[in-house]
């Protein structure tokens, strides 16, 4: 279990600081989803993600409910760069490490645009709206973005080869 | 719009931004229709998506060693808390686990299941287990064995829609196992809002205890809930249970639905 702990605590860790306030909410988030973890181990299914994705995924899951709890002010965000994927990542465990640089290829798939506003939604955590604000689009283009790029991800990810410690489809 | 689309949008929302509680709703009432995916792969894409991102923007920091110590000792906790509730035994032995394909967390259950095998009496005796009794049954048998268990009742609430709850509670410090019986506390829906039991033991801690989530099903008058202990309560005094997001929460904003004090 240390091991373990070890092996993730500072992916779960990042994800928090990046979802809340920091300090003392971020800490009871990291610890909450290491609870939901335990209790919930027997829904992960190796055939479908990696033991990081499902990870990430538990833990997003219970971070966007705390987001929403809080009622963050649309509108009010500034949009931010965007992230270089070409960028090499820090020292981070093998298996954190493997799987980003595989993920980095699957959205290296997607079009420019689709690449920017799934960036803006699931990293910088945006609104819909405050995209659709900040990008100058219509709310329903945004969402038709979302939509199509994740799908496109989740194929790629159950492509041939795609499976957890293969290669994905680029 | 198709109602497989709009499947396919609430998901899309639920892996971005979340979903309202009404959304959550309309969600739950509707999954059924999903039939080319299952209900969590884009919250999967998702998660990959922001592996991605947080890697290349160099944004992974160390945890903080107080807080993997505690994260370490909540598991032990839990995996040690596991064996209390019999009823979940069967499950966790079930050979054909997708859990056991995993590696790491594949571990963690592996943990669980050879505490269970060393906690359990028949394990190293008799492959065949005996048939397992109803929570009535083993609720009965705590309070008739434990010396030190305890009863305490729930008191009247005074939350709106709770008046009627009744029921009790039993536990064992001894042995760290007790039971909730409740009657009349509402149905909730498990993927909106889960009910959770708090455990105050002064003598540990100014927090309370978690002591675990569970549902009360559509048309059941009376339920029995075995607690599950996320740490160990020495010297309970108040057994409180909130209404919480699905999993339950660390730190509860309230309120306190119903309440079981001991010293009453």
């Amino acid at each position: 279990m240390a091991a373990c702990v070890d092996r993730y605590a500072n992916l779960v860790w990042s994800l928090a600081r990046r979802f809340t306030s920091g300090g003392t909410e971020a800490e009871d988030a990291v610890q909450e989803i290491f609870i939901e973890l335990w209790s919930s181990a027997d829904r992960y299914d190796s055939t479908k993600a990696s033991e990081t994705t499902f990870i990430a995924m538990v833990a997003r899951r219970r971070l966007i409910d705390r987001l929403r709890k809080r009622k963050r002010e649309p509108g009010m965000e500034e949009i931010e760069a965007a992230v270089d994927l070409d960028t090499p990542g820090p020292a981070e465990a093998t298996e954190v490490k493997d799987e980003a640089e595989r993920a980095k290829r699957l959205i290296r798939t997607l079009k420019p645009e689709q690449q920017r506003i799934i960036e803006l939604a699931v990293y910088h955590g945006h609104t819909h709206q405050s995209i659709a604000d900040a990008l100058g689009m219509p709310l329903g283009t945004v969402k038709t973005h979302l939509r199509r790029g994740l799908l496109r991800v989740r194929e790629a990810m159950q492509g041939p080869g795609a499976a957890p410690g293969g290669e994905a489809v680029s | 719009m198709s109602a497989q689309e709009r499947i396919v949008d609430l998901l899309t929302s639920r892996a971005t931004e979340g979903l309202s509680e009404e959304e959550a709703m309309e969600l739950d009432d509707t999954l059924h229709h999903l039939t080319d995916m299952r209900e969590d792969e884009l919250e999967l894409a998702a998660a990959a998506v922001d592996l991605a991102f947080e890697s290349a923007a160099g944004d992974v920091e160390p945890m903080p060693g107080h807080l993997k110590q505690r994260i370490l000792e909540q598991g032990r906790a839990h995996l040690k808390s596991r064996p209390v509730n019999v009823t979940r035994f069967p499950r966790a032995v079930k050979p054909e686990s997708r859990l056991l394909d995993g590696r790491n967390i594949g571990w963690w259950v592996a943990a669980a299941m050879l505490v269970l095998a060393l906690w359990s009496p028949w394990s190293r005796q008799d492959k065949t287990p005996p048939p397992a009794s109803t929570l009535a049954e083993q609720r009965e048998t705590l309070l008739r064995d434990a010396g030190d268990a305890i009863r305490v009742a729930w008191t009247k609430p005074e939350v709106p829609g709770y008046e009627k709850v009744d029921g009790d509670v039993v536990w064992s410090s001894e042995r760290q196992a007790g039971f909730m019986r409740l009657r009349g506390l509402p149905t909730n829906r498990n993927t909106v809002e889960q009910y959770q039991l708090w455990i105050v033991d002064p003598s540990r801690d100014e927090r309370p205890i978690d002591g675990g989530v569970f549902d009360i099903p559509a048309g059941s008058s009376e339920v029995i809930i075995p607690i599950d202990a996320k740490l160990r309560a020495d010297n309970p005094k108040v057994f409180a249970i909130t209404l919480e997001q699905p999993g339950g929460v660390v730190v509860s904003d309230g309120p306190l639905l119903v309440v079981a004090p001991v010293d009453a």
